[in-house]
């Protein structure tokens, strides 16, 4: 917002939002990180205690820029680890948790929308290793649905020999326009995309992985 | 990538890989007024200073810029 105030023209006001969103960002990396975790807090109970459940939450936190650079690594290695990856995209919970469920929407299954966001975050601190990964499952995973579709969401089971597919949610919205929306993320992150139209500026920078064609 | 769209300019890039593996871009087709720059994020925790200046010098290569 201070960006957009700006660029019309309203400068003091674009300052002071700036100063604000500064000041959020350090009291919320204060009040949400999981030292002992290494991972963010899902939220703050009424008492401002950590919910230390760990989930999905924190893979958008990448993607907004507001996690503090210290600590971007840790929570993207976080995100992409076993019991949140499940070798086809990010669970939306762990399995870990109690409540881990892979056929709950909220509780373990897979949003091909939210792991779109996940790889911008992951571009954002140019964690290139995590974004062919990720892209790589979700494209996978497209490959395996009829008209290489993803849907709204599929199941969390992980990707091994009992699982070779992405498990089907039930009920799933199929076409569904995030998941739709998802795959120009992915190609975003890929191509290392950012536009930023008030200078006439385009940045790119293409990380194009084995997996994808060549040509001269 | 075509028909992308910046403001008032619209442009086309083919991305690609060479033989060698290392990825690369060319701009095919460019109308309007925009500045397309190879650069990594600005929050990028792996791009180093001798990275971005280079980056920026093969941007000026002219098909790299349209």
């Amino acid at each position: 917002m201070a960006e957009l105030l700006w660029w019309l023209g309203r400068t003091s006001e674009a300052k002071t939002l700036f100063h604000q969103a500064e000041e959020l960002k350090k009291r919320f990396n204060e009040a949400f990180w999981m030292a002992d975790l290494g991972y963010f807090a899902m939220g703050l109970d009424a008492k401002k205690r950590q919910i230390r459940s760990i989930a999905s939450n924190a893979g958008h936190l990448l993607a907004t820029a507001v996690v503090d650079g210290s600590l971007a690594q840790a929570t993207a290695d976080r995100l992409m680890a076993e019991d949140l990856f499940s070798g086809w995209g990010v669970r939306t919970l762990s399995t870990s948790n109690p409540a881990y469920d892979p056929f709950a929407y909220q509780r373990g299954c897979v949003w091909p929308a939210e792991n779109g966001m996940f790889a911008l975050g992951f571009l954002r601190y140019g964690l290139h290793n995590h974004v062919e990964r990720l892209t790589r499952a979700q494209f996978e995973a497209a490959a395996l649905f009829e008209y290489h579709r993803l849907p709204e969401a599929f199941g969390g089971p992980p990707r091994d020999g009992r699982h070779p597919f992405p498990s089907a949610y039930p009920k799933a919205n199929w076409p569904q326009a995030w998941s739709s929306a998802a795959v120009y993320l992915y190609l975003a992150a890929l191509l290392g995309i950012f536009p930023y139209a008030p200078l006439n500026l385009l940045f790119v920078d293409p990380y194009l992985p084995d997996w994808s064609p060549k040509s001269g | 990538m075509s028909n992308f769209r910046v403001g008032q300019a619209v442009t086309a890039i083919r991305f690609y890989r060479k033989e060698s593996g290392e990825p690369d871009y060319e701009v095919t087709d460019l109308k309007g007024k925009l500045h397309i720059v190879r650069q990594p994020s600005p929050w990028s925790l792996t791009a180093t200073a001798g990275e971005r200046f280079l980056d920026i010098l093969k941007s000026f290569v002219p098909s790299h810029s349209g």
